[in-house]
């Protein structure tokens, strides 16, 4: 027979599915000044947060509302070559593909991109651009400098990134869009509505105030780190539930099982 | 899935770790508590035993005779149908009373008094018997004042007694005294009738006698 907690769990597989996209209060305030930023006459606009706080979701959002409005494109993963990521620019800019064993040149494409200026608006957004190298960053910005192409640029807030964004950006972007961890309310209501849309009311009301101050205390509001937590936890209640009944308790989650998915992730140690 | 039981161990250690810094804690604040207890304790003490004598303030004095008991005994004395100046207790009461002065135990405010008869050491009793309403202590109170010729306080501290145990004898009689030394004969003389009424007593009869005739 299938566990209860089965389907709790499987609610928390991380994932960048818009379905499962949760609107909080933080993530709303975050769409809207990137929505509006969109509409500004800027060449480059930077979304920062550390990893887990809900850049790449954001920007799927944004491409999922504005694709049939705009011409916009989402680039998720980053190219692992130049020469393929140009392939990759070629193809939004020209709708074309690019022959086998032909070369982008920078400087007809640039060229291409400033004949375009007036006629077309082309929005491209790049997830994990701290994977690009300065010299791409540097081409990036040049097309953008063509006023017709505007860059969305996705970063991972850590020291050496911050680095990578103040060197590369620090005159060029226009607009900076940050996304922290949530707070102990918006985490609280994202765990709720996740295991709501799945009609899971008995166990959303099996989570006490008392468990998500732990789970945010343990996680810090990142949704990622939240993500496997809860995870965890449903899994570790999965076990006992099937195996050993006596020692969970239906109504509610008890303190042991959320330090037991503590340990198991790392966030304490004995 | 993991496997849960060696989680369990890590979560049971986890859990014994988490409580050594509480129960460090309960500890040394028991512990401490204790001591500053233990250290207040031995400084009163000291205090006590090295307390320079004070002399007796006039407010003292204020203190007492506004005391309630004094105007009882005032009333009740000029109420000539009423046999005795104080209530009459039930007879259970006065016998364990009776049993408890008897008792023959050394009070440990008698080697106060042996040791010094200060006014300071008088106060220090004073205070104990509105703490612990003791007889031993009120009934030396009268029975000192008295020696000291301050019938005034003696015949108060013997009321005292009295309130507490009305079968004491030597209350009545250092009462009555009292009364006649501050020349109040008549008063003395019929309190001492409504003490050999009710007991018979040979000493109340040899006192009432002395009074009569004016030898005290």
């Amino acid at each position: 027979m299938k566990s209860r907690y089965e389907s709790a769990k499987e609610v928390f597989v991380d994932s960048v599915d818009l379905d499962d996209y949760i609107e909080l209060e933080s993530s709303l305030t975050a769409y809207q000044q990137l929505e509006h930023s969109i509409n500004k006459p800027l060449k480059m606009i930077l979304l920062f947060g550390r990893p887990g706080t809900g850049k790449s979701i954001l920007l799927n959002r944004l491409h999922d509302r504005l694709k049939y409005q705009k011409e916009i494109y989402y680039f998720d993963t980053p190219a692992i070559n130049e020469k393929e990521f140009f392939h990759k620019i070629f193809k939004v800019l020209t709708k074309k593909t690019l022959p086998q064993n032909t070369e982008v040149n920078f400087s007809a494409l640039v060229n291409y991109c400033k004949n375009m200026r007036g006629k077309r608006e082309i929005i491209i957004m790049l997830d994990e651009a701290q994977m690009y190298g300065p010299e791409m960053m540097e081409k990036i910005r040049l097309l953008s400098d063509s006023r017709a192409v505007k860059f969305i640029v996705s970063l991972h807030k850590t020291e050496d990134e911050d680095l990578v964004a103040k060197e590369h950006f620090q005159s060029r972007i226009w607009e900076v869009v940050e996304l922290h961890n949530a707070s102990l309310k918006d985490q609280t209501t994202y765990i709720h509505k996740k295991l709501l849309k799945k009609n899971l009311f008995e166990i959303a009301n099996s989570i006490k105030e008392k468990n998500f101050k732990l789970i945010h205390k343990f996680t810090k509001g990142n949704y990622r780190e939240c993500n496997k937590m809860m995870f965890t936890i449903f899994e570790i209640c999965e076990y006992y539930d099937k195996n050993e009944p006596a020692k969970i308790r239906y109504d509610r989650i008890p303190k042991r099982i959320i330090e037991m998915a503590a340990l198991k992730l790392g966030y304490i140690h004995v | 899935m993991y496997n849960i039981k060696a989680l369990e161990e890590e979560w049971k250690r986890y859990r014994r770790k988490k409580r050594i810094p509480i129960i460090v804690g309960v500890t040394a604040i028991v512990l401490a508590t204790g001591g500053i207890v233990f250290f207040m304790q031995n400084k009163s003490y000291i205090l006590k035993e090295h307390a320079s004598p004070k002399p007796e303030t006039a407010k003292s004095d204020i203190d007492i005779y506004i005391d309630r008991g004094i105007a009882d005994i005032a009333e009740k004395s000029n109420e000539a149908l009423i046999d005795t100046p104080i209530e009459i207790a039930n007879v259970e009461d006065n016998e364990e009373a009776e049993k408890d002065t008897s008792g023959g135990k050394k009070k440990l405010h008698i080697e106060v008094i042996d040791v010094s008869k200060k006014k300071s050491s008088f106060k220090e009793i004073e205070k104990r018997f509105r703490m612990g309403h003791d007889i031993d202590d009120s009934l030396f109170l009268a029975k000192s004042y008295y020696q000291r010729k301050n019938y005034k306080k003696a015949e108060y501290w013997a009321l005292q007694t009295n309130k507490v145990n009305e079968n004491i004898e030597e209350s009545w009689l250092i009462f009555a005294k009292a009364k006649a030394k501050q020349g109040h004969k008549n008063e003395a003389i019929r309190i001492l009738n409504a003490y050999i009424k009710r007991t018979n007593s040979i000493e109340a009869k040899v006192l009432l006698d002395k009074i009569k005739k004016g030898k005290i």
